[in-house]
């Protein structure tokens, strides 16, 4: 076991290494290359050229500006934005609780709808109930998730007017944060106010985002549950007295469980790949809001720092998921 | 369908006979001949704009109405549809060729070849799909072409790793033993023993990749990275018309039903196909 933890370990600093470089080398090749935009911003002039490339590093050949950027990584410094000089470390420290707060409740709407209604339609399977769990799971991977999101806005903010129809936070109350985490910070400071209000504003794009979830976690549960109603020890308990519903329950879902955890890693890549269009249609200030953005305005440097943190945060998932399957599992430990 | 049996292979037959398949896959033959045609069933051009007819509601002339720019809704939606199959097709058909050939490079001559083509595979996959597509289209800019190629291979991860896992399934098989003893060439072994069983599976995975390369090149066109306008694609149409939806709530129903209705019947499809060739396989959404 501990073997294998430092092997992942290892594995996993390779892998980020192999990620920054080509985060670094291929957005020098295409049209972030800095020196085409200084040579617009510039306007050309030779001596201004030179003074600004020296100023953000660029005389240095490639290799050193990458050894330069891997160890202000190692040291927390992930660049300055070309926009406003700032460090974009600090725009990253503030979007991210967003992004986090918005992954964490889709993650709970998706995977409570998604496990439940995967077990009842595998439970009835063939009945109503199976065809509309089956249909709406559907729906969840299928539907593009931009669309929904603007449908969500015309339907619950312009016609019923329910709910807000983006950002994070009503600019009318007066609120300083402590986290960064709005729902936290509402019951940290033990304002309800404050807890309504970003509620209010996570709901819609965490809805939209946790129904993709709930499709892929519906169709993977559906089908491990299925498999596991057919096997010898579900039998066994019913040939021993057992209820259909106990054997289910009590055999069937703890085994049907597994393969659900194996998908963990994969729907934490589906919920950061949808977090960027999701915030891009509510225009909510996250890490994929922040992502898009500094690509229309071709800030290399911060578009090069967030994919950087939004592949770690993945990697780092997808680590943590792998060592929980091998401890919930114990066939993987002894294979 | 009855006629056909007996003159398809066995899975394709079998999916034939399963009605949502079927309906499925009549849909999406729809889509591809709407596509097509687009030229031959609209009098109007997709991209010429007329300010005095900006934002009709639909009429005779106008089935869907117009745009803001005054072109015809119904019009952009079937030439979108040509952008959105060569987006879904051509991304996969890039992942599925890349995928074949580093499969069987690394599942079958093994060595230095499956090191370093699944450690590469590793680091690929340290990025989320669209991220990962991003990221290409950003390097490489804007246009149908890149979004199919960054679609692509944001995709060839899942192709290789199958193809792979398939032809090391093979290795341990007696027939390839037997072919290795009797010393067929590396040529005859793939032609007669590696590509006819891995090819089957591999394209039943591109038929359910589809519907997922159609998502997300939509996606990357809604994020304003994607195709360009004035092409007509159903994702930028959609971010064309957010912006209006206090004033026109429902004018993003015509390309996102589009999208949503290419995508269902391209995953029922390949679900059908799936099931027909393999029973006991359960599908899996990158």
């Amino acid at each position: 076991m501990t073997r294998f933890m430092i092997l992942r370990l290892l594995q996993l600093f390779g892998v980020l290494l192999a990620a920054s470089a080509i985060v670094f080398f291929s957005l020098r090749l295409g049209p972030f290359d800095p020196s085409s935009q200084i040579q617009e911003a510039t306007l050309g002039d030779p001596e201004r050229i030179a003074e600004v490339r020296a100023y953000w590093g660029l005389d240095q050949p490639l290799i050193v500006q990458y050894g330069k950027y891997l160890s202000g990584v190692l040291h927390g410094d992930l660049g300055r934005s070309l926009q406003d000089s700032q460090p974009v470390s600090r725009a990253i420290g503030d979007r991210l609780p967003a992004t986090i707060e918005l992954a964490v409740m889709a993650m709970l709407i998706g995977t409570t709808f998604g496990l439940g209604m995967g077990v009842l339609a595998a439970y009835k399977q063939d009945t109503a109930l199976d065809v509309g769990g089956r249909a709406a799971a559907l729906v969840g991977i299928s539907f593009p998730t931009f669309w929904l999101g603007v449908m969500a806005i015309a339907i619950f903010s312009v016609k019923l007017q329910w709910l807000p129809a983006g950002g994070r936070f009503s600019s009318e109350l007066d609120f300083e944060p402590t986290t960064g985490f709005y729902v936290l910070d509402g019951i940290i400071q033990g304002r309800l106010d404050v807890v309504t209000t970003a509620l209010k504003h996570l709901l819609l794009p965490a809805l939209v985002l946790g129904l993709l979830v709930a499709g892929l976690v519906t169709r993977i549960t559906r089908a491990a549950m299925l498999e596991a109603l057919g096997k010898d020890y579900v039998r066994t308990a019913l040939a021993k007295g057992s209820t259909a519903r106990s054997a289910a329950i009590k055999h069937a879902l703890p085994n049907a469980l597994l393969p659900a955890t194996t998908i963990l890693g994969l729907m934490f890549g589906l919920l950061l790949s949808g977090a960027v269009i999701v915030e891009t249609v509510f225009a909510y200030p996250g890490m994929g809001k922040l992502l898009v953005d500094a690509i229309s305005v071709r800030d290399f440097p911060q578009v090069q720092a967030s994919i950087l943190v939004l592949a770690t945060i993945y990697v780092l998932v997808n680590a943590v998921a792998d060592v929980l399957y091998v401890v919930i599992d114990p066939r993987v430990r002894l294979a | 369908m009855r006629f056909l049996k007996g003159r398809l292979p066995r899975p394709v037959a079998h999916a034939f006979s399963d009605t949502v398949t079927v309906v499925a896959g009549s849909v999406v033959a729809l889509v591809i001949l709407l596509a097509l045609f687009a030229p031959l069933l609209t009098p109007y051009d997709p991209a010429e704009q007329d300010a005095v007819r900006s934002l009709e509601n639909p009429s005779w002339s106008h089935p869907f109405g117009t745009d803001q720019f005054g072109r015809d809704i119904l019009t952009r939606i079937l030439y979108g549809a040509r952008i959105s199959l060569m987006i879904g097709f051509g991304a996969v058909a890039v992942a599925l060729v890349a995928g074949l050939v580093l499969g069987i490079l690394s599942g079958y001559y093994r060595s230095v070849f499956d090191v370093v083509i699944m450690r590469s595979i590793d680091v690929a996959l340290a990025f989320p799909l669209i991220i990962f597509a991003t990221l290409v289209v950003v390097v490489l800019g804007s246009s149908a072409v890149t979004v199919i190629f960054a679609v692509g291979i944001s995709l060839v991860p899942l192709f290789t790793r199958l193809a792979r896992s398939v032809v090391l399934s093979l290795r341990e098989q007696e027939f390839f033993e037997a072919a290795v003893s009797v010393g067929c060439s590396d040529a005859r072994m793939m032609r007669h023993h590696v590509l006819p069983h891995v090819f089957p599976l591999l394209f039943v995975q591109a038929t359910t990749a589809i519907g997922l390369a159609i998502l997300s090149g939509a996606a990357l066109s809604f994020i304003g990275i994607g195709v360009q306008p004035p092409t007509a694609d159903w994702g930028r149409m959609v971010s064309e018309f957010a912006p209006l939806v206090f004033v026109h709530p429902y004018l993003s129903l015509y390309p996102g039903l589009a999208i949503a209705m290419t995508a269902v019947a391209c995953n029922l499809l390949g679900d059908g196909l799936l099931r027909a060739f393999d029973p006991t396989a359960s599908r899996v959404v990158a």
